[in-house]
């Protein structure tokens, strides 16, 4: 379960890495925006993994561990305020810039 | 009743005072909302600096939020160095509030919110005791720098804004999974608790540690602009509005604090398996960075670009002084901190009204026509080279030279005091051309008839004078820079302080 | 500063080099008037020099020498300024032979030009022995000290050289030629001070102590802080500092007598003077730089993003290469079912979101696939609050992309070239590897946290059973106030970029349909009126069952907007406007305050900031239920959930309306 776990979201992380490179800001935003996702997911693994024990008193023998899981809920919530921001963003910059490249309109990396 | 809170107001009051602002206020909002604003920052100063006096006597303050004990609850840790940063964010922020309030609120809504609110998440990181605390903080401050980069608006500004705000995501994201696997393998988020923890691993365990703790080398080096992380800041510092690059001078410095809170206290010479890692690293990158600097001052064809390149020589200065870890060193390069923040903001600000004044050439650097206030601006432009060169007498010659001094019990001093003296005549040429084109060789014609407003002048002369000041009282502030970093030393005190430090209980 | 090491280093090696490249300039300088300043600048380099080594007879030959050079400076200038005024030039090239014309001049100028040299027995010359003394006799660079004394000769050899040449060029050197003036020697009034300085030269070299010793004790002793004692002669024996002057002496008549070969020498430099050539240099320099700025840094994000994550493997690879096995000692769990199906599910639609990235939109339905799954990864891993809260958040930041891409692009037509995507895949693969060993190398260590105490303290300590709610609004509420915060800015600063925005606003969709007429579909229009009582009713269920059970003010107050977000699409923002008329800034700055004030109720109670307190109360029909401070706290997060959420898509929802958002919100 471990290993199947940690490959997904090394794979969840390196999909979103790939976008993060791309030369246009949405697939940039849609890639960090799945980052969060795979980074939300890492962090909440800190707490190794438990099944049936959600940290609500008297539901459970052994519970899992809740303070990653409240990280996680701030980190998300983090998240949401930054994805909105910076989606918003995007859309103006395409509005003043007129394009939404994010590199240098000369060069290669512009693709 | 304040004395007991005291550690917690410079987070609260401009809590308190954006939250206010963005209330409605009527027809004519602005006037209110610079009172409130200048007044919550003053208040902030006073409550600094009493800070920094109380932990001058006690040497630590300790806050237990929700008066949960340590390691459980979230701590505000304020030591000498904290309270430091603080009066500095402080002293900083009302010159540029009060350059803010000439109208350069009027560039975008919630100036004063975002402002404050920027305030309190410097603050905040300054002060906490808690890894992920830290997080949240940062959050804060960039979020609120994310909202007043491109205050003003413009293609360029907002662009710039763009790539700055997607790679601090990527910084943010990084910040989580270095803080993700340090809980992994610690089981806590208390940075002193850590400290404790991070000394008892050994073998595999430490090596996990030891990648976390330097994907946090990369966070905060983004954040402090490091070689190779440092590209977003001159993009971002010269095309932002000046009053907001003022501001901005301090938000490298949190970077360097976090890479000075986290290498000292958790990875430093007591953390056995992981003492010191970040250390070589920062060797090479600070001298590295010193160099980027120098050659992109050199490059510049604008004094805004080239403020941004000094401040990150400055970055580069001071990360290599305290790569050397010994307490005169960092006692020397906190010296040189506090010096190049404030005359850094002051040249943003110079720029700034320069720029205003010129009109057509804006900051660029060529020969334009006499500003309304040239006589000023020479003289301004004269004392603020001076210091930031680091020639004599002022403040910028008496923390090199600190630095200079303290290092050469090291036996890297060769390459430190090449790159330093090196960057200093690069400096040297580079400033003094800029100001030969720009204020000595104006162009024949008519004075230009716009005339910064007197106000704006004055903000920007008392940072210029709290440059002088730091001059004039270079020896007390010198001793309080030792003694700070005496007390990082002492990382054994800490988990004392903040682990035992008691609950209030119950009369 | 002064008195330390560093310092007097720093000083000396400067005025050593001032002292040589003025000495250099000075002989190049066909300019009388040039000669004597580039000199000047030498003998400051000296004096500095001599203050830097910072003994007190170095300290004292400075104030000797200031005096000294004072006197034959001021008598030189004068003199070329007389052979100007005579004969019209000051160029060393055009003048000679000078001497039959004005010979009192040339007398007064060779005493004084000696004196300069530091030949006996003028004052000059006990000076320069004193300096040269001194640096035989420092120590400030241990074994390499002897380069001090060696570059110090060259020095006094090159002021000797321009000595010479000062009195050769102009009063020497052949016959005298045509030029613009016939010069003579000059009015007495002229001559006269130049006759007393050299005449005090002369005093001064034979007697230094009657008419000097007076004034250099009050100054030593001012500059030094002691008392001392001085003493001047113009012989002191046999010694080293005079094979020094010897040697200078020599030396400098063998550089003037080569000096045709130095002008050859430096003229390929030239053409022009030192600053002009130096300006150029530096010139170059900046274009240099900037070149290879252009280079490094072309202000593309994407080469940025690349440093970043270069930098992370490049740091991180050494630390993991040195585990030695990332298997730690905790046994795995068997893989279900579910979890196999949800992964695949998982990696499959972050393939796809990678790969179909050209096209936005089936780009944005991928990444909602994997936020549900992520949001059920959650679930089945014992923790239902973040498996509602990813849910909602996924829903609205969906809505809000796409709601996005209405002003974007939606497609990328042009793809990146097989190289780029080459290296962005080896990035991207490195990345997530070292993210997955991490990750693996974490969930197999045995697992020891501070978690214990949260589980037990929860309903004792924090008056909840639902342990991540109370770490949310109690134990680490801390954390919670600042991430409202971050909404609440947020908010703030989308509504900062929105009410400035020119939107690209595209007039049909992308195949070229125009947008449908219809604003309000009556179906839509009757649903969003059922939802929202029934939205509002649940939201209010969620938020105060939170402490006890999955739920919360974060994932009630998102409810909550969702439902007011469906009233604006349904009916359009007139309707909404005229009903409930809030304004949603000042609901969000209210939200965090409460929640900022519920802490600050704490100090009345002399408790720090965020302390909580928790009672059971009676209430009519629901009977017994917990009251806790936390709950107010909870409400605060509510609120500014609900203000920031609505502020956001209700104002990027009416950039397409008349209601554009406004400087000051509404």
């Amino acid at each position: 379960m471990e290993t199947l776990y940690s490959v997904t979201v090394g794979i969840l992380t390196a999909c979103s890495i790939f976008l993060i490179l791309r030369g246009r800001s949405f697939p940039v935003v849609v890639g960090i925006t799945m980052l969060s996702y795979a980074v939300n997911l890492f962090l909440f693994s800190t707490g190794r993994l438990t099944i049936d024990g959600a940290p609500i008193l008297g539901t459970s023998d052994s519970y899992a561990d809740p303070l990653p899981q409240a990280l996680v809920l701030t980190a998300i919530v983090i998240g949401f305020a930054m994805t909105a921001y910076s989606i918003i963003l995007a859309v103006r910059t395409r509005g003043e810039v007129g394009t939404d490249e994010v590199s240098d309109s000369n060069s290669e990396d512009n693709r | 009743m304040w004395q007991q809170h005291l550690a917690i107001l410079p987070i609260l009051i401009p809590l308190f005072t954006a939250l206010l602002q963005l209330l409605p206020w009527g027809d004519r909002p602005q006037p209110k909302r610079r009172a409130i604003g200048l007044a919550a920052s003053i208040l902030t100063l006073v409550a600094s600096a009493f800070l920094v006096i109380e932990v001058n006597s006690q040497e630590m303050l300790v806050y237990l939020l929700g008066n949960w004990d340590a390691p459980f609850g979230i701590v505000l840790m304020v030591d000498k160095l904290s309270a430091m940063m603080m009066l500095l964010t402080a002293i900083l922020a009302l010159p540029v509030l009060v350059y803010g309030c000439y109208s350069e609120d009027n560039l975008g809504s919630h100036f004063h919110a975002l402002f404050q609110f920027q305030i309190m998440g410097i603050m905040g990181a300054f002060a906490t005791g808690d890894l992920f605390n830290l997080f949240v903080f940062f959050e804060v401050l960039l979020i609120s720098s994310y909202a007043l980069l491109m205050h003003g608006g413009g293609k360029f500004r907002v662009r710039a804004t763009l790539h700055y705000v997607l790679l601090n995501l990527l910084g943010s994201a990084l910040f989580l999974i270095s803080v993700g696997t340090l809980y992994g393998v610690t089981g806590t988020l208390n940075m002193a608790d850590m400290a404790v923890k991070i000394q008892a691993l050994s073998g595999d365990q430490a090596m996990i540690a030891k990648a976390g703790s330097l994907m946090l080398l990369v966070v905060f080096g983004l954040k402090a602009a490091l070689l190779p992380l440092h590209f977003w800041l001159p993009q971002a510092y010269s095309t932002t509005s000046g009053v907001i690059a003022a501001l901005f001078a301090i938000m490298t410095k949190v970077g360097i604090y976090s890479i000075i809170r986290v290498y000292t206290l958790i990875f430093g010479a007591d953390a056995n398996e992981l003492a010191l890692v970040a250390h070589d690293w920062l060797w090479v990158m600070g001298l590295l960075t010193m160099l980027a600097g120098a050659i992109g001052i050199l490059a510049a064809r604008d004094l805004r670009l080239m403020v941004a390149y000094l401040v990150v020589i400055s970055v580069g200065t001071i990360l290599t002084a305290y790569s050397l870890f010994s307490t005169q060193t960092t006692g020397a390069a906190l010296f040189y901190l506090i010096h190049s923040t404030f005359i850094t903001s002051a040249l943003f600000l110079l720029a700034d009204v320069m720029a205003f004044e010129r009109g057509k050439t804006a900051s660029r650097i060529v020969s334009g026509k006499k500003m309304a206030n040239h006589s000023t601006y020479a003289v301004m432009f004269l004392v603020a080279a001076i210091a930031v060169i680091g020639l004599p007498p002022l403040s910028g010659f008496v923390s090199k030279l600190m630095i200079l001094e303290s290092a050469s019990a090291n036996g890297h001093n060769f390459w430190l005091w090449g790159a330093i003296i090196g960057a200093t005549f690069i400096m040297l040429v580079a400033v003094t051309r800029a100001g030969s084109k720009m204020i000595w060789h104006t162009l024949s014609g008519k004075p230009s008839e716009q005339s910064a407003p007197l106000g704006k002048r004055i903000a920007l002369a008392s940072l210029l004078l709290v440059s002088l000041v730091i001059t004039l009282f270079a020896h007390p502030i010198q001793q309080y820079t030792q003694s700070v970093a005496d007390q990082l030393e002492r990382t054994e005190d800490y988990p004392k302080w903040v682990l035992k430090a008691p609950e209030v209980s119950d009369e | 500063m002064a008195g330390t090491e560093l310092w007097l280093t720093i000083v000396t090696v400067t005025g050593l080099i001032t002292m040589l490249v003025g000495a250099y300039f000075a002989l190049l300088k066909h300019d009388l008037k040039g000669l004597l300043a580039f000199s000047t600048v030498s003998h400051l380099g000296l004096i500095c020099m001599l203050l830097g080594i910072g003994t007190q007879a170095a300290v004292i030959a400075a104030m000797f020498h200031i005096i000294n050079h004072a006197c034959f400076k001021a008598a030189l200038f004068m003199t070329a300024g007389i052979i100007d005024h005579e004969s019209g030039t000051r160029d060393m090239r055009k003048l000679q032979g000078l001497m039959g014309l004005m010979p009192l001049t040339a007398t007064l100028a060779m005493v004084v030009a000696a004196s300069m040299a530091g030949i006996p027995p003028f004052n000059g010359f006990i000076s320069k022995e004193l300096f040269l003394d001194q640096t035989a006799q420092q120590h400030l660079f241990g074994g390499l000290s002897w380069f001090i004394p060696v570059l110090a000769t060259v020095g006094a050899a090159l002021s000797v050289a321009y000595s010479i040449r000062f009195i050769h060029d102009v009063f020497f050197n052949g016959e005298y030629k045509e030029l613009p003036k016939k010069p003579h020697d000059p009015p007495r009034m002229m001559s006269a001070p130049v006759a007393l300085l050299a005449l005090l030269c002369i005093v001064i070299g034979l007697a230094p102590m009657p008419i000097v010793s007076e004034i250099l004790n009050s100054a030593v002793t001012a500059v030094t802080h002691s008392q001392t004692e001085v003493k001047l002669s113009l012989w002191h024996g046999f010694n080293i500092p005079l094979l020094m002057s010897a040697i200078a002496v020599v030396a400098g008549i063998l550089i003037y007598i080569a000096r045709d070969q130095l002008f050859t020498f430096n003229r390929q430099f030239d053409g022009q003077d030192a600053k002009h050539n130096f300006e150029r240099l530096v010139q170059k320099a900046s274009d240099a730089s900037s070149r290879l700025f252009d280079k490094l840094d072309t202000g593309s994000l994407q080469r940025y993003m690349a440093f970043v994550l270069i930098s992370v493997i490049v740091i991180l690879l050494p630390s993991l290469i040195d585990i030695s096995a990332i298997t730690g000692s905790s046994p795995q769990q068997s893989i279900d079912t579910v979890s196999m199906v949800g992964a695949i599910v998982l990696i499959g639609a972050a393939f796809g979101t990678a790969t179909l990235h050209r096209n936005r939109f089936v780009m944005l339905m991928m990444l909602s696939v994997v936020g549900l799954m992520v949001s059920l990864a959650f679930a089945h891993f014992s923790a239902p609050d973040l498996a509602m809260t990813q849910l909602v958040v996924e829903v609205v930041s969906i809505i809000l992309m796409i709601l996005a891409l209405f002003f974007m692009p939606q497609k990328t037509n042009r793809a990146s070239s097989g190289h780029r995507v080459f290296r962005d895949i080896i990035i991207a693969s490195f990345i997530g590897g070292i993210v997955a060993t991490l990750n693996f190398a974490i969930l197999t260590t045995p697992a020891e946290s501070i978690s214990d105490f949260f589980i037990a303290n929860a309903k004792t300590g924090g008056g909840g059973t639902n342990v991540v709610n109370v770490i949310l609004v109690d134990f680490r509420g801390f954390d919670t106030l600042g991430e409202i915060t971050v909404l609440a800015i947020a908010a703030a600063g989308i509504h900062k970029l929105l009410n400035k925005l020119k939107p690209f606003m595209p007039s049909s969709d992308v195949d070229g349909r125009p947008w449908h007429r219809i604003k309000h579909p009556l179906m839509l229009t009757n649903v969003a009126n059922l939802v929202l009582p029934m939205a509002m009713v649940v939201a209010a269920y969620i938020f105060l069952r939170g402490h006890n059970l999955p739920g919360g003010g974060f994932i009630a107050g998102l409810i909550a907007a969702s439902a007011m977000i469906l009233q604006y699409v349904a009916n359009g923002v007139d309707w909404v406007k005229e009903r409930f008329n809030v304004n949603y800034q000042s609901l969000m700055s209210i939200g965090v305050m409460i929640a900022a004030l519920t802490g600050l109720g704490s100090w009345l109670f002399n408790k720090p900031f965020l302390t909580s307190w928790f009672t059971y109360l009676d209430w009519p029909v629901v009977g017994k239920w917990e009251f806790a401070t936390a709950l107010l706290f909870d409400l605060g997060v509510f609120l500014t959930v609900i203000g920031a959420t609505m502020m956001i898509l209700s104002n990027f929802g009416k950039m397409t309306t008349r209601h554009r958002p406004t400087h000051e919100g509404n």
